[in-house]
């Protein structure tokens, strides 16, 4: 079957997100997808049409136990103590509840303890980025907010520091594709501080990078040095195009 | 709860995700909290019973879990990535040897929905007043079996025994019916 034939793809990518597609030849679209990006593409747009159908049916709110079955599968840490910041499920029940508040919420959950911003203006969290290591491991989590511009930094391990190397942070320009080299990220660091350039830089970028580096390198692009590579979301443009009727 | 209209939400629920691309399981449950009535509601009206949806439903949040390292704005908003998992494990969950036999010979739960009304929401939202403008000006026949197939997950087969119609004739309604949607949707 041809299946660059632009008719058939698109028969098919709406059967796939109507639900009709089944068994053998919807296994078989799947791995066609898998190396198709505009093949997903299609899909997604076939999906995003048909969301609403779905989003529509009435709230149910399901049994406690359907929780509780879900947090024994895969909450083995919720019962430990000294959990970090971000691990707090207030935070996260503030942030889905805060209905448009919950940069407010991080602040006001967070404190002084973390960002120490008691007295700023409404921060928004604008972009992020989940970045992941050439094995597609997740492992850094970069969050930049403005009011004023910063980064947050959460690690899912501690980044390597070694001997005459350090972390740098890069973007992926969104045009051209290439890196540009937008900061060194201090040892340790949790929150770095971003001046406007760097604020520019960010709304160009497609992607964020971190690499390791040797200290004083003048390498234009980090080459193989990347530790960590993932796609930078702006979710302020994100919510604008969501709100579009 | 889950606002799909609210644009914030969109933004919450995606830093959720990429939190669970972390494995903080903190920001499941937050996630879980923020989405699961929706979703328990799209599970239930396909699968009709209240203990296969409450089954189905973890397996969702189990899958969400392990698939969120894969999640990007390119795959949709992180709602509709949630959605379609949610249909898919559903409608896996029908096709399962153990459920298609019984699936459609049970009575159905009594307090559930039994019946479609596809345009009831018409007067809420922008994006569904689009889609139901644009499933009017399909023939009755196929906008019947598209949203059989898309809320009930029955099969094209499962549609033509019910409704009495000839396979390739539900076969090529649902096609030229999802033609004319996207023509519609995306002129």
């Amino acid at each position: 079957m041809k299946y660059d034939d632009p008719t058939l793809r698109q028969q098919l990518a709406g059967a796939y997100a109507l639900g009709s597609l089944r068994g053998a030849a919807r296994a078989r679209f799947e791995r066609l997808m898998t190396d198709d990006a505009a093949l997903r593409r299609l899909v997604v747009e076939f999906q995003e049409d048909l969301a609403p159908l779905a989003s529509d049916a009435p709230d149910v709110q399901p049994p406690p136990r359907v929780r509780q079955r879900l947090a024994d599968a895969v909450v083995p840490a919720v019962r430990q103590p000294a959990l970090r910041w971000w691990q707090r499920v207030n935070l996260w029940r503030g942030l889905a509840a805060a209905n448009g508040l919950f940069a407010l919420a991080l602040v006001a959950i967070v404190g002084t303890g973390v960002l120490q911003q008691a007295a700023v203006p409404p921060a928004e969290l604008v972009y992020v980025g989940v970045l992941a290591d050439a094995q597609d491991r997740p492992g850094v989590a970069l969050l930049a907010y403005n009011h004023p511009f910063r980064l947050e930094i959460a690690a899912k391990r501690e980044m390597p520091a070694l001997p005459g190397k350090e972390l740098r942070l890069w973007i992926r320009d969104r045009e051209t594709g290439e890196p540009e080299f937008v900061s060194a990220l201090p040892p340790g660091s949790k929150v770095l501080p971003l001046d406007d350039a760097a604020w520019q830089q960010l709304r160009r970028a497609k992607a964020l990078i971190i690499s390791q580096q040797a200290e004083g390198s003048t390498a234009a692009a980090p080459g193989a040095d990347i530790l960590y590579e993932g796609v930078c979301v702006n979710l302020k443009q994100w919510s604008q195009d969501a709100a579009k009727p | 709860m889950t606002r799909r209209d609210t644009p914030l939400a969109a933004a919450d629920l995606a830093v959720l995700i990429g939190r669970c691309a972390l494995r903080d399981q903190q920001a499941l449950l937050a996630l879980y909290d923020a989405t699961s009535a929706k979703l328990y509601g799209v599970v239930l009206r396909i699968l009709q019973r209240e203990h296969w949806a409450e089954e189905v439903l973890q397996d969702v949040y189990l899958k969400a879990w392990q698939a969120a390292d894969s999640y990007n704005v390119a795959r949709g908003q992180p709602m509709t990535w949630l959605i379609n998992i949610a249909r898919n494990r559903a409608i896996d969950f029908l096709r399962g040897a153990e459920h298609a036999a019984s699936r459609r010979s049970e009575p159905l739960d009594d307090e559930l929905p039994s019946t479609l009304d596809p345009l009831r929401s018409a007067e809420t939202g922008g994006e569904m007043q689009r889609l139901a403008e644009c499933l009017k000006q399909l023939k009755d026949g196929q906008r019947e079996c598209i949203l059989m197939v898309y809320h009930q997950g029955y099969t094209p087969t499962e549609v033509a025994r019910r409704n009495q119609h000839p396979l390739g004739t539900v076969k090529t309604w649902i096609r030229r019916g999802l033609e004319q949607l996207r023509n519609c949707m995306r002129p």
